[in-house]
């Protein structure tokens, strides 16, 4: 496949998906509109292309992902390949699915993140201490990693339910949830 | 030379049985004993019977809680470094609070494996001179 060795701005302008580009040094080099649009329609102020622009991108994932982003950001580029990768970026109201692609350039990275799925969250529950995920200790069952919680039957279902975030439950044990287990710990 | 002799006991008490188990991979994989407890009566009924150098402990728990079981293990078995570990939103606070009773550390779930061992090897490394010094 032959790579661009730079991306003319104006076809990322235009781009309705939210795309940026980055420094040699994995630095946020440019934000297109649809970046500022989708920020501030999800109150992220501190997310403004102002607000980012020559900040390391790595800084803008949790912790524990920089090091697989980085590696992803070097594959890309050592192998001269446009990769892909999935992701979720879900508010409490809305579930919704993107595919980043990273484009090495001569000098950085173009990066396109094309929404795949967009629907509101199907949970309904919202009540603290609804029956369909309160444990038989009193205690709701979270993933410390994609923050979804286990059903107390026995069908190993874990459901994206907002209202346990939103209330700030105390009476919640931290585990990983089967799918996280297997993403983040695979050599377990 | 007995390699038994410097090898370390780790005990782990998290309500959540696979925490439990990805940590006691992780500290088998690094030579040491592991123990795992459920709650923190669990656990402190292990550090009555066992030689335990280092517990690992959940604050969010069922029964005995983590803060409890800090307060009991700086009480009752001075010499055990402990690490605190929380999976809530915002878990500096609670983290803050795990040190005020007496942990050495504290760990933030999600978790990486090299932070958790990291974290434990540091404390598991032997400083005579420091035994017995801590409040």
């Amino acid at each position: 496949m032959d790579l661009p060795q730079d991306i003319p701005l104006t076809v990322l302008e235009s781009n309705p998906s939210t795309c940026y580009m980055l420094g040699a040094g994995l630095e946020i080099t440019y934000c297109n509109p649809a970046w500022n649009r989708f920020a501030a329609e999800n109150g992220g102020v501190g997310l403004l292309a102002e607000s980012v622009l020559n900040r390391p991108v790595l800084q803008y994932f949790t912790p524990v992902m920089r090091d697989y982003y980085s590696d992803l950001f070097a594959r890309a580029r050592d192998k001269r390949q446009m990769l892909c990768q999935e992701y979720e970026c879900s508010s409490a109201e809305t579930f919704r699915s993107f595919q980043m692609q990273i484009y090495p350039l001569k000098d950085g990275f173009a990066i396109v993140n094309s929404l795949r799925a967009e629907r509101v969250h199907s949970s309904k529950a919202m009540l603290p201490f609804d029956h369909t995920y309160l444990q038989s200790n009193g205690l709701l069952r979270m993933c410390s990693n994609c923050r979804r919680t286990s059903r107390n039957d026995e069908s190993g279902r874990w459901d994206w339910v907002p209202g346990y975030l939103a209330h700030g439950l105390k009476n919640i044990t931290h585990g990983i949830c089967p799918v996280c287990l297997e993403y983040f710990y695979p050599m377990h | 030379m007995d390699l038994l002799a410097n090898r370390r006991t780790v005990l782990i008490v998290d309500d959540e049985s696979v925490i439990c188990e990805l940590l006691s991979c992780l500290f088998e994989a690094h030579d040491c004993t592991a123990f795992t407890a459920k709650d923190g009566n669990a656990g402190l009924r292990i550090c009555g019977t066992r030689s335990v150098d280092l517990v690992i402990t959940d604050l969010s728990m069922p029964d005995k809680d983590g803060f409890e079981l800090v307060r009991a293990l700086r009480s009752e078995f001075p010499a055990i470094k402990i690490i605190a570990m929380s999976g809530m939103l915002r878990s500096e606070g609670f983290l803050k609070a795990a040190l005020a009773f007496g942990a050495h550390d504290t760990l933030a779930k999600p978790f990486t494996l090299i932070s958790v061992w990291s974290s434990a090897e540091a404390l598991l490394r032997p400083t005579s001179c420091l035994v017995g010094s801590l409040p």
